[in-house]
């Protein structure tokens, strides 16, 4: 009665003043509304009916289990909860903030395709029905496939439906053409040197065994600044608990700033620090020798490999003094196997030299005797659900993943090689090395790209080239939540649902207890958009490939596979994650009678035999980096603890935190180049790729001889109007890559870069004055 | 070097209008003490003065009301239906209130003599003191000294008394020159108190010179010359203090608002 | 009848921000206000070098400078030691963001001030406030200090060193920062000005 008696007063003051003053006259009198005397501010939402939904978080590719929390149809709020061991109830800045993405106004709306008659990049498009939209795609993909065959058509894919865009649709398709950039341009080098070491992957979360060590010691790892959830609150609470803390880095990183040492090695040098470190625990006598009995082949040929990497000869290529290399063997030694060199994520750094690198790191951990033992590496696989019963795909692309290992391509298959065959060792496809393709044609040509969700211009190197290859396609399909530039680039944009508004396949996650987690959706999808499962579905039946999605909808799809452990849709709908019981470390699988090692020998190989059949090095070493160019800084870049790759700029409460990105210069650098703090510059890379303007960030924190920015800054996308000429792109200074022989990563650490004053001002205005400027739906 | 991540509250949260409202209520406020001795004094023109003090104080609330953010929500009502003497501003609104309420009568010419006397006296004074308490009481921006609870007062009144100089009050020429001498004065000790006075406040010193030094200088020398003035250029006189005094509370106005040194 | 208090641990912290995200999007802060943020502040010189993160909010004093300049009694404090505030009678006067000297309050845009109240909703459901629950560092605790058994007593109990800002304006703050990283507390501090 009471709510209506108040509504009743506020409607007849709208009405006289209505009839007094006209709607027009008001709206410009009292822009916020008629005034009500009497009315507070209203209530918030959590002092409504709220509703809460279980699912997992997309701001990064850590997977935290979230609650999300709906109230009047818009979701409020996410947090994280307890019961999944990624969140453990908490969540970083980006996952708090995630929602304004799905409410960003500047999100693709509607299928698009673009106009006849217009070039790539151009941006010309027209608005377009699914149906006709997937009709086009259908069409196109057919006639490749006519003329040059199905492995003319690459599909790129990353988030959570690259199962979708990278294995089932080109499996069902025929294409090994399918790549995930967090392979080659991310992990490549890693899993590459855990499989050939150990037979065993790296898991997608690090498995380090936080909670038991004592003596951590990190290497161009920024946890702090990466801030993957579940392992920042490790690393915190070992910091608390009392664990000591080595940091290697060029720069004082934020985990430098909790460290006891701070090396701030020569970049590039990281190797020889490793193998100086082998040397001592060997020399000395320092390493676990009943482990390295029991576990591992090779010792001998490691000890006579580093007779000769002494301290004194790491300490004139990484300029830590040799006392200092001492130093930390020996703390390490002494608090072995409670003592752990982590690694890290964003291997790719120097091409050829990362798989000796992680190898040698590896290596350290192995002397350690920490792999499979309480406060080292922890052993972990991801948990088992049956998949839903389709037929047999005709092929099976090896993508790869964050922490799946890669099939290799059938021998007897009808279908050709992927086009990176051959250009390097491993057998995860390399998303970079299907650019040049595009071009030249050879080995076969690429005709078509599917890219889900991959930035093409600020994740792939040599971006020119990127655009090049686009202008030779016959088709090039755009799937994703913003119109980010290379987005605009294709001839059919598909928009995507966020992930507050899809199912999505189960979440199947290594962990020290392995567990499943699903996703529902918190609110329907907004304006015309899809989930990924549904556009590779449909696409698949146009593509008469409907027999390979013998499935309705994701809820019977999800159903179905539950019910093969024993749970259902509705359970999990209660439930948000199944945690199971793991066997995290050797004693639990020698209880079992098993080898977790997945080597030929069955053992750590130390000594790889398979990679010197390969004409590889059977072991570590450790190969020089080029300097660059005079007056030249080497561009090292990295992570903001607010923004994921390039995908978080254009959300208004992250950029609201940091809305640019600088450039780190050390002090007595700045004063010799006469740059001030904040001053705008341009960056001018070793090919004289201009970039910018962007801020100096001048700082005691970084070694004379290299910068630092964080990454996915720069956007040059108009439509994305909160990101839009924010920063500098550190991608599109990267003109030169080294292309790792053994993993196939690209590693981006050779670009160098001058620092030219007199860039303007850009004068950007505030992200609060954009985010809360009207912006009509593009 | 100092980064952060979502910067606090900005340090400006008093704008122009503001100052405009500082410089207004320097008027009413003495206005408003001129009417209370005209009052008590049975001067002639006391219907007169008590006209002006009501306009000023309208035109004073008036400016606080556009510049409040909370200009559509009628919650100001408040400041009546709360009893918060700690509140310089609830000194002010009352103070405000009972000269507007006591001119209005007085200019009616209705109402018990001795009660409008007493009403104009705690409620003048209240509203010439209360904005120099008001930046005094904030210990935490030392810029904002006890001196204001003189200097703020003294260039109050010296604004109204000019402006009776320009219309030609008898008794105006000579308080002009001792307000201006007083506040001159008071503006030269502040400095001096600030320059000499502990860590924060020689900080704070070298940034209001950083930040407008010169501009108070100017003010100065312009009350200072007020007295040399007064018989050879009686007009420039009245026009020269006002200039000075508003210049001098709009600095430590604008710029006083920083705080945090040495952080 | 219970004291609350905030304690946040230096050495943990990383200042990533997920504090000051969680609080606006909980509290429905407009982008460009804030009830907290993180100051992050590098002292020394290669390599020798402290960096701070400092999360800062309203420190919820005991002596609260801001409560008696308020003129309509919109500022007050809780039986249970919150620095409130109803805005129903906040008049946007900024009396109160004048005084507090840790700029703690802020004008938020529909004309009322705002600031930390220890997510007082959250509180009163037996919750912690946005900030603490979420922060992946865990180096937030909160909790009662008239409990000598609540998270925030132990924390402060325990901690290697206890610092306050700026204690010499004798506000009594009521958010403890444990272990700052320099050797003379937190920097900008009283301890580094000499």
């Amino acid at each position: 009665m009471k709510l209506q008696r108040r509504e009743f007063i506020k409607l007849s003051c709208a009405t006289v003043g209505a009839m007094t003053l006209g709607s027009g006259a008001m709206a410009q009198i009292f822009p916020d509304g008629f005034p009500n005397p009497f009315r507070a501010p209203k209530g918030k939402w959590f002092d409504r009916d709220v509703t809460t939904v279980y699912s997992y978080c997309e701001n990064c590719f850590w997977k935290c289990g979230i609650k999300a929390f709906v109230e009047g149809g818009k979701v409020r709020k996410i947090d994280g909860y307890a019961e999944n061991p990624k969140s453990r109830g908490m969540l970083c800045p980006r996952g708090q903030g995630a929602i304004a993405q799905t409410y960003d106004p500047d999100r693709l709306k509607r299928p698009l395709i673009r106009v006849e008659g217009s070039e790539r990049g151009d941006g010309h498009y027209r608005e377009a029905s699914w149906d006709e939209a997937l009709d086009y795609i259908a069409d196109k993909m057919l006639a490749i496939k006519a003329e040059h065959g199905s492995e003319s058509v690459a599909f790129f894919a990353h988030g959570s439906g690259d199962n979708w865009f990278a294995e089932h649709l080109p499996g069902a398709w025929g294409s090994p053409n399918a790549a995930k950039p967090s392979v080659s341009l991310c992990t490549a080098p890693r899993e590459t040197a855990s499989q050939y070491t150990f037979g065993r992957g790296i898991a997608g979360h690090e498995q380090i065994d936080w909670d038991e060590t004592d003596y951590i010691v990190l290497i161009g790892h920024h946890i702090g600044e990466d801030t993957h959830n579940t392992q920042l609150q490790q690393f915190a609470q070992a910091l608390t608990r009392g664990a000591e803390l080595v940091v290697v880095d060029p720069r004082f990183s934020t985990a430098a700033s909790k460290a006891k040492d701070w090396l701030p090695i020569k970049p590039g040098t990281d190797t020889a620090l490793l193998l100086a470190w082998i040397h001592v625990l060997i020399e000395e006598d320092l390493y676990d020798a009943a482990y390295v009995e029991a576990y591992t082949l090779g010792f001998d040929e490691l000890t006579a490999h580093v007779a000769e990497f002494t301290p004194e000869w790491a300490e004139a290529i990484t300029e830590i003094p040799a006392d200092t290399i001492r130093r930390i063997a020996r703390e390490m030694a002494a608090h072995a196997p409670r003592a752990v060199i982590p690694v890290n994520r964003h291997a790719v750094w120097y091409g050829e030299s990362d798989t000796h690198r992680m190898r040698s790191l590896y290596l350290v951990n192995v002397l350690l005797g920490n792999y499979g033992v309480e406060g080292g590496y922890y052993l972990c696989d991801a948990p088992i659900v049956e998949k839903f019963p389709h037929p047999e795909l005709p092929l099976t692309p090896s993508a790869g993943g964050c922490g799946g290992g890669a099939t290799d391509v059938v021998a007897d298959s009808p279908f050709r090689d992927s086009v990176d065959r051959g250009r390097f060792f491993g057998s995860a496809t390399a998303v970079q090395e299907m650019i040049e393709p595009m071009i030249t044609g050879e080995p076969y040509p690429i005709k078509g790209l599917i890219c889900f969700g991959v930035n093409l211009f600020h994740a792939v190197p040599m971006v020119e080239r990127t655009k090049e290859a686009l202008g030779h396609l016959d088709l090039y399909v755009a799937i994703d939540v913003m119109p980010m530039e290379h987005v605009m680039w294709a001839d059919v944009i598909l928009p995507e649902a966020t992930y507050l508004e899809r199912h999505d396949d189960l979440s199947l996650i290594a962990h020290k207890t392995p567990f499943i987690t699903a996703r529902f959706p918190a609110i329907e999808p907004m304006y015309d958009t899809k989930p990924g499962w549904w556009i590779a579905r449909e696409l698949g039946i146009k593509l008469g490939l409907a027999e390979y999605f013998p499935w309705e909808d994701m809820e019977e799809y999800l159903d179905r596979r539950l019910s093969s452990i024993g749970s259902s849709l509705e359970a999990m709908r209660e439930q948000g994650t199944i945690v199971r019981r793991g066997r995290p470390y050797l004693k639990d699988w020698e209880a079992l009678n098993r080898n977790p090692f997945g080597t030929p020998s069955g053992k750590i190989e130390i000594y790889s035999e398979r990679f010197a059949e390969a004409g590889l090095d059977g072991l570590p070493v450790y190969l020089p980096q080029p300097d660059g160019p005079a007056e030249h800084y080497r561009l090292l870049y990295g992570r903001s603890p607010v923004h994921t790759f390039s995908r978080t700029h254009n959300n208004p409460v992250l950029m609201d935190m940091h809305g640019e990105n600088e450039v780190w210069l050390n002090a007595r650098e700045a004063d010799r180049l006469d740059l001030r703090q904040h001053e705008y510059v341009w960056l001018e890379n070793q090919d004289g790729v201009r970039e910018g303007p962007v801020r100096v960030l001048v700082t005691e924190r970084i070694r004379p001889d290299c910068v630092y920015m964080v990454h996915g800054f720069g956007h040059k996308a108009p439509r994305m109007r909160v990101a839009n000429g924010r920063g500098a792109s550190d991608t599109h200074l990267q003109t030169h890559y080294d292309l790792d022989p053994v993993s196939g990563g690209a590693g981006t650490n050779n670009n160098f870069v001058r620092l030219l004053k007199g860039a303007p001002n850009p004068n950007h205005p505030p992200i609060a004055q954009v985010a809360n400027e009207k912006r009509s739906p593009a | 070097m100092t980064e952060f991540y979502g910067l606090p509250s900005p340090q400006h949260f008093w704008h122009w209008p503001t100052l405009i409202h500082f410089a207004l209520v320097a008027l009413a406020g003495g206005a408003a003490v001129v009417t209370a001795v005209a009052h008590i004094t049975k001067h002639p023109k006391v219907r007169t003065y008590a006209l002006v003090t009501m306009v000023l104080i309208v035109l004073d609330l008036f400016t606080l009301w556009i510049e409040s953010p909370a200009r559509f929500r009628f919650t100001h009502v408040w400041i009546f239906l709360a009893f918060t003497p700690t509140a310089p501003i609830w000194l002010g609104a009352w103070g405000l209130t009972i000269s507007l309420v006591a001119s209005f009568f007085v200019w009616i010419g209705k109402g018990p003599r001795l009660l409008w006397s007493a009403a104009l006296v705690v409620g003048s004074l209240l509203a010439l003191v209360y904005p120099g308490l008001a930046l005094a009481v904030n210990v935490n921006r030392p810029l904002w000294t006890p001196v204001l609870l003189v200097l703020f007062p003294l260039t109050g009144m010296l604004t109204v008394v000019a402006i009776a100089a320009l219309f030609r009050q008898a008794w105006a020429p000579r308080w002009l020159t001792v307000l201006s001498l007083a506040s001159a004065v008071m503006g030269v000790v502040y400095l001096f108190a600030l320059a000499t006075g502990a860590a924060e406040a020689r900080q704070a010193y070298a940034y209001l010179w950083s930040h407008g030094g010169p501009w108070f200088v100017v003010a100065l020398v312009l009350l200072a010359a007020v007295p040399a003035l007064v018989r050879r250029a009686p007009i420039a006189a009245a026009l020269v203090p006002i200039v000075g005094a508003t210049l001098i509370r709009s600095l430590i106005v604008e710029i006083g608002q920083v705080q945090h040194f040495g952080f | 009848m219970s004291r609350y208090a905030m304690a946040i641990d230096l050495k943990a912290c990383v200042g990533c921000a997920a504090c000051s995200v969680a609080c606006s999007v909980e509290n429905e802060m407009p982008v460009g206000t804030h009830r907290l943020w993180i100051r992050n502040t590098t002292i020394g010189t290669f390599p020798d070098l402290v960096v701070e993160h400092r999360p800062e909010a309203c420190l919820h004093c005991e002596n609260p400078p801001c409560v008696p300049v308020c003129p309509t009694g919109c500022c007050f404090v809780t039986a249970d030691g919150i620095v409130d505030l109803d805005v129903k009678r906040c008049i946007g006067c900024s009396a109160c963001i004048a005084a507090c000297p840790y700029d703690a309050r802020s004008m938020h845009p529909a004309g009322y001030v705002t600031k930390c109240d220890f997510c007082k909703h959250r509180v009163a459901d037996g919750r912690a406030p946005a900030c603490v629950e979420t922060c992946p560092t865990l180096c937030r605790t909160f909790g009662d200090l008239m409990d000598p058994q609540s998270e925030v007593s132990i924390a402060i109990r325990q901690a290697r060193r206890v610092d306050v800002l700026r204690p010499g304006l004798g506000t009594g703050p009521n958010l403890y920062y444990l272990n700052a990283p320099a050797k003379f507390g937190l920097v900008g501090g009283e301890g580094s000005r000499s």
